[in-house]
């Protein structure tokens, strides 16, 4: 209720100015714009019609039309939608993500637990919302009071709607015997109903005027072009989608804010599909269980080719561990997977390992409980044990200390959310209705939410508490629980680079040895595996479709702490933030630098070659001249829009987007910042506001710190038509990756006063979306939103190119 | 021909595509409105013979090897004829698919009925001479499609409720002939429509895309129980449906296999005809990897095949094989690489890629049983449940939810659980590899003989005669055209077309029942006229104008031409059909080669 007042206004002051009053918002998943913008230009041999005559009608004669627009950071669902649908950097990183303290999975895209979740009250919004409310940032509907609204469902929904899938069920069979006998003889199917039922709905939402924002979001194209490449296949669903929009445009025109509505449509990526080559997929997962990947026991949120098992069918399924057989140290121990992955999306895989330090104190502590264990070598492996937590105890000390002052003022908060819930009405669990009681189901959850981050991060303090308080008296065998110093699910702290390249997996094969002086030699003691050179090592042997090769793995990127590469650059090139560090291979590498002049991000990509981190934190390369075969392809990409010297230089972002969107990989150097980089709103989040003003500033920095604890140790990106798909296949296409044909998506508009005719040649990515929508409707707040306006489609006096 | 062939493929299907997207590029550049093209790579040739009655009969060929005996020294393999009722004029807006022949499907002969018929017998009976010269019948009126249908339903009846209580005997031979008779029907009405979809014809001057995915669909249908009671309305989509199921197949199962490959050290090699997509695939193993990795592990869900690494049949192995380049890694390259040394290869197994969920085994060329023996199981298992025990139905709910979960829990671990799907992937993978032109004429033959084995029904016959028949029936066609211009059927199509305007529901009901009781013997047939044929031009406008897109944008309204404004499509060129099939008329688009290759057509 409290937006009423403030939209009243805004709608009051929009009509004064003549300007668009209700938003109609079509979503696309995986539209890509490569395809309709060839689409748009073809005809129907045999009826002489476009082929999409209503999208050409719409946006290419009587709209406008943004014919270079990105996905900024990952072409994937999520973090796509994440930034589209809020106009803020990104938060979301993955399809799904892992928490490295607790055994936590933020699945994004299964509906299933939320719908049941609902039922039981634990939930309200789809995971991806609650974790943008806990972060404080609102989506675009936020704008909108909710009875001026009508959203579909979606990825980032607000609320369930029951009462839709109840229609779609009931109209699904609910049909004359001829149209159920053609069901029955090619396949029932329950998505074309909620497309069906979703449609009639917001043609009656339409005629209401009070009714300002609606979206319609549509899952089809991405599910096709995900299975098949088959041309015609795809093209029947984009023109499915296409007939679609011309009934939406004929119920607006029969609606009462017929003029002053804006039609828009935008997909949040691409879809890396081509008639005639499959996507072929590398098991990462595997990779990772090998001996050569340090025979992790890896974590994933679906089952590794779930439609060949029965356990597959579990639609609530969200952790689920593929145990190694070539574990070093924990073969059988299954309940200790050290390794995270999100492979979905699925031209990249976003992976966390446990902390390198807490592997080797795991392996030592495991010498230690043998009986068997030689006097010399049990002495050198305590002190061994007990030199590493040394070495850990400053980062490890000083979590504890702020996770604790966190977790503190969390129980603060928790007390004051429980005060708050004791006055809120009771609620039925049988209230499904998705405009009531929303916001005091909101508070339990998030009274949920604490409960399970306060119970997880006690626990995680209280183990690595008693690592820290470790003694030699406590190290013999008798007295050792490995359990309770290492617990199960635990990742640790992230990573460092020079761990990440001397990741230890296990004993090596001469055992424990020790130096001159009696103590370990952990050099030769234990196995590790430098995964940069791992993955860019990768092969295969079946070469079926020659243009792919053999390299399923195109590059990794980590970040890299600013202060670790302050020594190792000139003044003028030290960033100002972490830098990404790009391995092609040893000599193929790259840093992107980034620093914040007056506001302005400025970039820099440094090729480089042999980059390593010593155990001190520093980092030692060499400087690479310019050369074919650097991450991103820059210096030999025929479309690249400038010259070698201007790419050893530094630029604007803008600068950049425009030098750089047209090569092979558009603006992976932006998207690869956009996905390392940190930040957080200036304001506390919503729900955080019911503790004392005086323990925002903790609570801050303990979102903060849960989206953090979510970030990857390697992202990694597949070669051209490569995928890491594990839960099933995709050899019709993918996206997930920086390639061009992944991040270009669609953007349109018409109607509302939006300029007909117009093609917009200026490159914009995901942050212009909701700031240009506000714009249109009159609503955007002033220095709220980090993108630009889209000037071109918003100030209809620029003049429109036919 | 011990010689790198894979590597030739692979770099034959990359000029093709190169060529594809040169020719799509300039076709770009020069106009910024593309017209949609509709074909590529290998097609079918359409040719099309009018007719005196005011219809054309236009046949589709499917291009077969240079080398096909059976063909008789013709390049073709005659696939199906349709025949479009154009009301003698030129405008297409009244035109309408009517009967369809399919001539892979010849009528069994009456020792092959009694072949099928016989309990327990798992291998085609070889009876069958052909047919005769009586022109065949078509399988489907697109303008009646449930013809056929409620005749199928009432035996399904019948034989639960008459025939099985009989006995054993009676049960077993009776479902052995429907069984093996509506298999080999349906199958073979599939592989002319899967062929249709994977080679569209080469112009599309006699029919439109709509008729194609009409009549693509409606052979899909065929297969259904209920497929007849489709309305043509729900046609496109349905082909829509089916095009994506089978194609999300296709590449799932190409994906399956190769990752499998991969994990067990062997080599696929799908087999794309001329760079069209791949519906068979053949697996490998290098005879280098057989001596160096003897212990290697072997894990054979999905490929379900014995380990060939500890296989000492293998290292003796003096059956076909292909000499490959392989660098060092094991990685196919070009023969004249740095690192390129020749290895052996060796044939394992074949799969069929359209088969739904998992790629399905046609071929173990270490135990030609293999295949075979898991299809004769299954087939004795179902002929003594239902045929001896007589536990069929829904008489034994128990039994069904029994074999309903193990079916399911089978099918959830890779199982082929599907009959028809299985038939089907037989019939068309034994059509795709004896068309393959790139095939290597040995493995053709190699593959060809032992995908025959996996046959189990007695009332098949063999590539071989499927070419020789379906010439004869194409033949016999073509010469009962050209003596009565199919004028008979033209005209009872329409009458029927144009009952519903003449008769009230009751009536039809009535003149149904008639023919029911009569056994078909009464069948009511309306004589048209030309007020009848003026109505029937009104009709079929109307049909089409309610099959076009419902909305469309203004300035895109949908335009049906009308009478008036059309000409006679056949006059110009049509002259009796006895002269036309021997001149002119069809010679425009009739092959010389085929002419001079057919006596029959010859001038």
């Amino acid at each position: 209720m409290k937006f009423l007042p403030v939209a009243a206004a805004l709608l009051a002051a929009a009509a004064a100015h003549g300007q668009a009053k209700r938003l109609v918002l079509v979503k696309v998943d995986g539209l890509p714009a490569d395809r309709i913008e060839a689409l748009l230009q073809q005809n129907d041999p045999q009826t002489g019609r476009r082929l999409l005559p209503w999208m050409h009608y719409l946006f290419v004669e009587r709209g406008a039309w943004v014919r270079n627009f990105y996905v900024r950071g990952i072409s994937l669902s999520a973090p796509s939608w994440s930034m589209l649908d809020t106009g803020q950097h990104l938060t979301i990183r993955g399809n799904a993500e892992f928490d490295r303290f607790i055994p936590r999975v933020y699945d994004y895209l299964n509906f299933f637990p939320f719908y049941r979740g609902y039922a039981e009250n634990r939930r309200v919004d789809m995971p991806s919302v609650e974790v943008l409310d806990q972060f404080g940032i609102p989506l675009l509907l936020d704008q909108f009071a909710p009875d001026a609204r009508y959203e579909s469902m979606q990825l980032f929904q607000r609320g369930v709607r029951w009462e839709t899938l109840k229609n779609s069920a009931a109209n699904r069979v609910m049909k004359p015997a001829r149209e159920l006998i053609n069901e029955w003889e090619t396949g029932f199917e329950l998505a074309p109903a909620i497309e069906e039922e979703e449609e009639k709905e917001i043609t009656a939402a339409l005629a209401d005027p009070k009714i300002q924002y609606l979206d319609c979001y549509l899952g089809d194209y991405d599910h096709t072009a995900h299975l098949t490449n088959d041309d015609a296949s795809q093209l029947a669903v984009i023109q499915r989608l296409d007939a679609l929009l011309g009934r939406l445009w004929n119920a607006i025109q029969a609606s009462p804010l017929a003029a002053g509505t804006v039609l828009a449509l935008v997909s949040d990526h691409g879809m890396n599909s081509k008639a005639g080559t499959y996507s072929q997929g590398y098991n990462l997962v595997k990779f990772f269980n090998s001996s050569e990947g340090g025979g992790h026991h890896v974590v994933t949120v679906r089952y590794p080719m779930d439609e060949y098992q029965l356990r597959g069918l579990d639609p609530f399924v969200s952790y689920v561990v593929s145990p190694s057989s070539e574990s070093g140290y924990l073969r059988n121990q299954t309940g200790y997977p050290t390794a995270l992955i999100d492979p979905d999306g699925n031209e990249r895989a976003s992976v966390q390992l446990r902390n390198s330090d807490l592997n080797a104190i795991q392996i030592l502590l495991l010498q230690l409980k043998r009986n068997d264990l030689d006097p010399a070598l049990r002495a050198a492996v305590r002190g061994a044990v007990l030199r590493t937590i040394e070495a850990n105890r400053p980062v490890w000390t000083k979590t504890l200390a702020q996770l604790q002052e966190e977790l503190t003022a969390l129980r603060k908060a928790i007390e004051r959310q429980q005060a708050l819930i004791r006055t809120d009405p009771k609620l039925s669990k049988m209230d499904f209705h998705p405009g009531l009681n929303q916001d005091v189901r909101r508070h339990l959850v998030t009274l949920d939410t604490w409960q399970t981050d306060e119970r997880g991060y006690q626990e995680y303090a209280r183990s690595m508490q008693r690592l820290l308080d470790l003694k030699e008296a406590d190290l013999e065998p008798a007295r050792l629980h490995v359990e309770a110093l290492i617990p199960k699910g635990v990742m640790g702290e992230a990573n460092s680079l020079f761990q990440l390249q001397h990741y230890i997996v296990g004993l090596s094969s001469n055992g424990i040895v020790l130096k001159a002086d009696g103590s370990l030699d952990q050099e030769r003691t234990f196995q590790r595996v430098n995964y940069f050179t791992a993955l860019a090592g990768v092969r295969v042997r079946n070469l079926v479709q020659h243009d792919l090769g053999i390299r399923p793995i195109d590059f990794v990127a980590v970040r890299v702490p600013a202060e670790a590469l302050a020594l190792a650059l000139a003044p003028e090139d030290r960033p100002d933030s972490d830098a990404v560090f790009v391995n092609g291979d040893d000599q193929h590498q790259t840093l992107l630098l980034s620093q914040v002049r007056k506001g302005t991000l400025w970039l820099r990509y440094l090729p480089v070659r042999d980059l390593a981190e010593d155990a001190s934190g520093r980092i030692h390369f060499s400087p690479a001249p310019w050369a074919a075969g650097f991450p991103l392809r820059l210096f030999e990409d025929p479309d690249l829009g400038v010259d070698g010297d201007w790419l050893n230089q530094w630029h604007t972002e803008r600068e950049w987007l425009e030098a750089i969107h047209r090569t092979r990989y558009s603006n992976g150097v932006i998207g690869l910042y956009e996905y390392f980089q940190r930040w957080q709103p200036a304001s506390i989040p919503a729900p955080f506001r019911v503790a004392d003003e005086e323990d925002w500033p903790v609570l801050r920095r303990f979102a903060l710190r849960r989206r953090e604890l979510t970030e990857s140790d390697l992202l990694i990106l597949a070669s051209d038509h490569w995928n890491f798909n594990v839960r099933g296949f995709n050899p019709g296409g993918n996206h997930g990756s920086f390639l061009r044909i992944s991040t270009h998506s669609v953007l349109m508009a018409t109607g509302g006063g939006v300029p007909q005719g117009l093609e917009i040649d200026r490159p914009y990515d995901s942050l212009s979306l909701v700031p240009t929508l506000l714009s249109l409707l009159g609503r955007l707040p002033e220095n709220t939103y980090p993108g630009p306006v889209i000037e071109e489609m918003v100030n209809a006096a620029v003049e429109p190119r036919q | 021909m011990q010689e790198s062939k894979f590597v030739r493929r692979m770099f034959g299907a990359a000029r093709f595509f190169s060529l594809m997207m040169l020719t799509g590029g300039a076709i770009w550049a020069a106009d910024p409105i593309e017209v949609v093209a509709t074909t590529k790579g290998p097609s079918l040739r359409s040719e099309m013979v009018p007719l005196d009655s005011g219809a054309q009969l236009i046949t589709f060929f499917e291009p077969l090897p240079d080398n096909s005996a059976s063909a008789d020294g013709r390049s073709e393999l005659p696939l199906l004829a349709i025949l479009k009722d154009t009301l003698d004029d030129s405008d297409p807006a009244n035109d309408r698919v009517r009967q369809v022949w399919v001539f892979t499907y010849s009528q069994p002969s009456i020792w092959q009925r009694i072949a099928g018929g016989v309990p327990f017998l798992y291998h085609p009976a070889g009876l069958d001479r052909g047919p005769g010269t009586r022109p065949p019948r078509a399988v489907l009126d697109l303008g009646d499609p449930s013809r056929g249908m409620w005749r199928g339903l009432a035996y399904s009846a019948l034989q639960s409720e008459v025939v099985n209580p009989v006995g054993a005997l009676a049960r077993l031979t009776t479902h052995s002939f429907f069984d093996n008779y509506g298999e080999y029907r349906k199958t073979h009405l599939w592989e002319a429509g899967d062929v249709l979809s994977a080679l569209p014809p080469a112009d599309s001057d006699y029919v439109t895309q709509d008729e194609l995915q009409a009549v693509k669909e409606r052979l899909e249908l065929a297969g259904h129980p209920l497929g007849g009671l489709v309305a043509d309305a729900s046609l496109q989509h349905d082909q829509e449906k089916q095009r994506t199921k089978q194609t999300e197949a296709r590449g799932h199962n190409w994906e399956l296999l190769r990752q499998r490959a991969e994990d067990s050290g062997l080599y696929l090699e799908p087999l794309e005809p001329d760079g069209l997509a791949a519906s068979f695939a053949i697996l490998w193993v290098a005879q280098t990897d057989l001596e160096n990795a003897p212990t290697r592990s072997f894990d054979r869900q999905f490929l379900n095949i014995s380990n060939p690494f500890s296989d000492e049949r293998l290292r003796r192995w003096d059956g076909y094989s292909e000499t490959w380049d392989l660098n060092g890694e094991g990685v196919p390259v070009a023969e004249d690489s740095l690192d390129a040394r020749s290895v052996t290869m060796i044939p394992l197994a074949a799969y069929a890629l359209d088969h739904p969920h998992t790629p399905l085994l046609l071929i173990d060329f270490r135990g030609a049983g293999h295949p075979p023996r898991r299809e004769i199981a299954l087939k004795i298992a179902e002929d003594v449940t239902s045929g001896v025990l007589s536990i069929t139905g829904f008489g034994h709910l128990g039994y069904i939810a029994l074999k309903s979960s193990w079916m399911f829990v089978h099918g959830r671990h890779g199982g082929a659980t599907d009959r028809s799907a299985r038939r089907r992937a037989f019939v068309s993978v034994r059509n795709a590899i004896g068309a393959d032109p790139n095939l290597d004429p040995r493995l053709r033959s190699e593959l060809l003989s032992r995908i025959e084995k996996v046959d189990v029904n007695p009332i098949e016959h063999s590539w071989n005669q499927e070419i020789r028949d379906s010439w004869r029936q194409y033949d016999a066609l073509i010469d009962y055209a050209r003596t009565t211009g199919l004028a008979r059927e033209v005209d009872r199509d329409r009458g029927d077309e144009m009952t519903a305007a003449l008769h009230g529901p009751v009536a039809r009901t009535f003149l149904h029942l008639a023919s029911i009781l009569t056994g078909g013997l009464y069948n009511h047939h309306d004589t048209m006229n030309q007020s009848l044929v003026t109505k029937l031009d009104e009709q079929r406008r109307d049909a089409r104008l309610k099959l076009q897109a419902q909305s469309l944008p203004p300035g895109n309204d949908p335009i049906i031409a009308t009478k008036a404004a059309s000409e006679p499509a056949n006059k110009a060129a049509r002259k009796p059909a006895s002269e036309a099939i021997g001149g002119a008329a069809i010679g425009v688009h009739l092959d010389s080669s085929l002419l001079q290759g057919k006596p029959g057509l010859s001038q």
